[in-house]
């Protein structure tokens, strides 16, 4: 055996906190933790909103059973990003490339698919596109925090990666609700309102992962 | 649970990891006697300074206490430390970063900074292989510099070994393109 020894400031810095941990679960059961958080962004933002704002009309309802789909999408998008937060397990950049197609295209598809055609008046087409954004960003924004917090319990190399995944699976959660208030299926609004709500929560995802892993390495340095 | 397909050394230092997170003393002794050379030799291909490269082998150990509940039996674990220490050497770099920023005249940090000394030569081909892409850039230093084999570097990473043969080769290639361009940018 080498004689190699921890040297005495590392062996007390162990030492001084030398408890039994459970290892991290798996990221697809951890991602599966979320479920909760996928329902309540599925039935509960919608909800709200027609409670508070309202709202008559719903979207038609075989159009909601890609609701759940796309939180499923949601949820696997978040188990790839607690994967890619475990340090040595990060993903290819093949395998991280085209998870992000993948869902970009489930979301377009979803959305344009089962949109109805509506006629928009060109002076609430901004509006529109606006009252959609904070719909969404209003619940997301908090939801995110509890992915960031659990991915800030593991070591990411590629925080900005990891939060961007995170934030891209957060905001297919939530526009799986969305879509129950929002059925307009105009080229423009799906993917300025719907897809730029979720490019907000990964650019949100990607820079909070930053700031985190940047005080989590301050705070121990210090 | 088993890890079957795996090397007796890879099985052991698994059964090391999991008594470490039960708390065992003993195992993290015998972890960082196993697993300090190979950490050192990491380091020591980013950075020539033997007393820097000795901190981060302890940061890399630190980080890896703190973070030892991320490692999922049986996963192998050199993947595992090797990224925490690729996590260790980022932050370093980072923080070197922002202290010259803050005072051009730091000397010792620095030295983290332009790890690499005179031969304009050398600096190229550090600069090249820092602007290799992470996946590639370890095999090649594992096989090129530390003469690992490429059956202990797929071991290692957690890759197959014609996929640590394919990456190394791409690293080689890529140099090749860099260093001759600079070269000739230089004429």
């Amino acid at each position: 055996m080498s004689a190699v020894h921890l040297p005495p400031a590392l062996r007390a810095a162990i030492d001084a906190d030398l408890r039994p941990v459970r290892p991290l679960a798996r990221p697809g059961r951890r991602a599966l933790a979320l479920l909760p958080l996928g329902i309540a962004l599925l039935i509960g933002m919608p909800a709200f909103w027609v409670w508070s704002r309202h709202i008559t009309a719903l979207a038609p309802w075989p159009w909601w059973g890609f609701s759940p789909l796309e939180t499923a999408a949601g949820l696997i998008v978040l188990a790839a990003a607690f994967r890619e937060a475990v340090p040595g397990r990060e993903l290819s950049g093949i395998a991280l490339s085209a998870l992000v197609a993948v869902a970009w295209a489930g979301f377009l598809a979803i959305n344009l698919a089962s949109a109805v055609a509506v006629d928009v008046p060109s002076e609430t087409v901004v509006r529109w596109i606006r009252d959609c954004i904070v719909m969404t960003t209003t619940f997301s924004v908090p939801a995110l925090a509890i992915p960031a917090w659990l991915v800030s319990r593991a070591l990411p190399n590629r925080p900005a990666v990891t939060g961007a995944l995170c934030g891209l699976g957060v905001g297919l959660m939530s526009d799986a609700g969305l879509r129950m208030l929002c059925w307009n299926g105009e080229y423009v609004h799906v993917l300025v309102a719907h897809g730029g709500a979720i490019a907000m929560l990964m650019a949100l995802g990607a820079a909070s992962a930053v700031t985190m892993q940047r005080r989590k390495a301050r705070g121990h340095a210090s | 649970m088993t890890a079957p397909d795996r090397s007796p050394e890879e099985r052991h230092l698994m059964e090391l990891m999991v008594a470490y997170q039960r708390g065992d003393r003993a195992a993290v002794e015998r972890l960082y006697a196993l697993l300090c050379n190979d950490v050192q030799s990491y380091f020591a291909g980013a950075c020539r300074d033997r007393r820097v490269t000795d901190d981060l082998v302890q940061d890399t150990f630190l980080e890896m206490h703190r973070s030892r509940q991320t490692y999922s039996p049986p996963l192998p674990v050199r993947p595992w430390i090797f990224g925490i220490a690729r996590n260790v050497l980022a932050r370093a770099r980072r923080a070197a970063k922002d202290q010259r920023l803050q005072s051009s005249d730091d000397v010792e940090e620095s030295a983290l900074a332009t790890p690499c000394t005179p031969a304009i030569d050398a600096v190229d081909l550090e600069n090249a292989i820092s602007r290799l892409p992470n996946t590639t850039r370890e095999p090649w230093l594992l096989h090129h510099v530390f003469g690992f084999s490429f059956h202990s570097i797929a071991e290692r990473l957690g890759i197959t070994v014609m996929a640590a043969k394919l990456r190394s080769s791409r690293a080689s290639r890529a140099l090749r393109i860099a260093l001759s361009t600079d070269t000739e940018r230089q004429r």
